[in-house]
C-alpha cells in the first residue's frame, strides 16, 4: 500500500485551512483477511473523528481538542498541535459495510476486511 | 531563591540527548547498564511543550497508545525524569507490516525545574494520548514579602 504514489484523480488535493493540519503517523498491518490501520492522533477529539471511503480513497480526519493547562502560559514549545488528515489509496477492494473504527489513548484503529476474493477459475479451451 | 518569569526558558534548554545524573551509581553499575542498553533498544527524547508561571510547571508529551504502566515519572534532585518503555508489538502468524511509521523506541527525557519542589506533590495524568506532568513550586520556596518591623 502506498500513500505517495496515489494517482491525482484518486486523491483530490486537500483544501487549505487556517489551522495547521498534520498527517498522522500510521502503521499498516496486513492480515490474511483484513487490513489494520493504526493512526497516531494524540489530542484528537473523539466526536470529530471521521473515516471516509470513496471508491478506493480512504480519508482520516480529526480535529484537535486540546487546551493548554488552566492558567499556565506556554513557555517552551517543541511541537505544534493541529488537526489531522491523511488519505490513502487502498490496494484491494474491502468489505465496505464491515469497516470498523475505534479510538483509544490517542490512537485511531481502523479495520478493513478484505473483499472475498474471486475464486480462480480455469477456463477450458473449446475443441473444434 | 530569587526567580522571575524571564528565567523560565532556561530550564527547558537542555540538550535533548542529555541524561540524568546518577550520582549514587558506581562506575561498574554504570558500565553494565550502558553495555546492556547498547544495541538492545534505542532511546529517543520526545518533544515537549512546557507551560508555567512562578508557582507551577506543566510538561506535556505526546505519547499515543502507550500503556500507563509503561510510563515512569520521577524526581531526581532538581530534575523531573520521564521514561517510557514501549512493549514489543509482536504480530500474529501470517500478518505483516506494510507500513510502519509509529515510533517503537523507548523514551527518556529530563527537565530541569527552575524552583524547588516537593517530589510528593508532582502529579501526572494521561488523556487522549497526551501525558501531562504538573510540578508545583514548594511552598517554602515561594517569594515572601518581609514586613519591616516598626520601632
Amino acid at each position: 500500500m502506498s500513500t505517495e504514489t496515489c494517482r491525482p484523480n484518486c486523491c483530490p488535493p486537500i483544501a487549505e485551512e487556517s489551522t495547521p493540519t498534520f498527517q498522522p503517523r500510521v502503521d499498516i498491518v496486513e492480515q490474511p483477511d483484513r487490513l489494520e490501520l493504526l493512526f497516531d492522533v494524540p489530542g484528537a477529539d473523539e466526536s470529530t473523528l471521521e473515516v471516509e471511503l470513496e471508491d478506493r480513497s480512504l480519508t482520516i480526519r480529526a480535529k484537535l481538542e486540546s487546551s493548554p493547562p488552566e492558567g499556565l502560559p506556554l513557555v517552551h514549545s517543541e511541537y505544534t498541535t493541529g488537526n489531522y488528515l491523511r488519505r490513502f489509496c487502498l490496494p484491494t477492494e474491502v468489505e465496505r459495510d464491515a469497516i470498523e473504527a475505534r479510538y483509544e489513548d490517542g490512537v485511531l484503529e481502523v479495520t478493513l476486511p478484505k473483499a472475498k476474493a474471486v475464486t480462480p477459475r480455469r477456463i477450458e479451451i473449446e475443441k473444434n | 531563591m530569587s526567580w522571575t518569569l524571564s528565567d523560565l526558558p532556561k530550564f527547558a534548554t537542555l540538550a535533548p540527548t542529555r541524561r540524568t545524573r546518577r550520582s549514587d551509581e558506581n562506575p561498574e553499575t554504570r558500565l553494565l547498564r550502558d553495555v546492556l542498553h547498547c544495541g538492545q533498544s534505542r532511546e529517543v527524547a520526545p518533544p515537549l511543550n512546557v507551560y508555567g508561571d512562578e508557582s507551577e510547571i506543566a510538561i506535556r508529551v505526546e505519547l499515543p497508545g502507550v500503556p500507563r504502566d509503561a510510563v515512569e515519572v520521577r524526581a531526581e534532585e532538581n530534575l523531573v525524569v520521564l521514561e517510557v518503555t514501549r512493549p514489543d508489538a509482536e504480530l500474529p502468524e501470517g500478518a505483516a507490516y506494510r507500513r510502519r511509521e509509529r515510533p517503537v523506541e523507548s523514551v527518556r527525557r529530563s527537565v530541569e525545574i527552575p524552583f524547588r519542589f516537593d517530589a510528593d506533590k508532582i502529579t501526572a495524568s494521561y488523556e487522549r494520548g497526551i501525558l501531562e506532568v504538573r510540578v508545583p513550586r514548594a511552598e517554602a520556596d515561594r517569594p515572601r514579602r518581609i514586613e519591616i518591623a516598626k520601632k
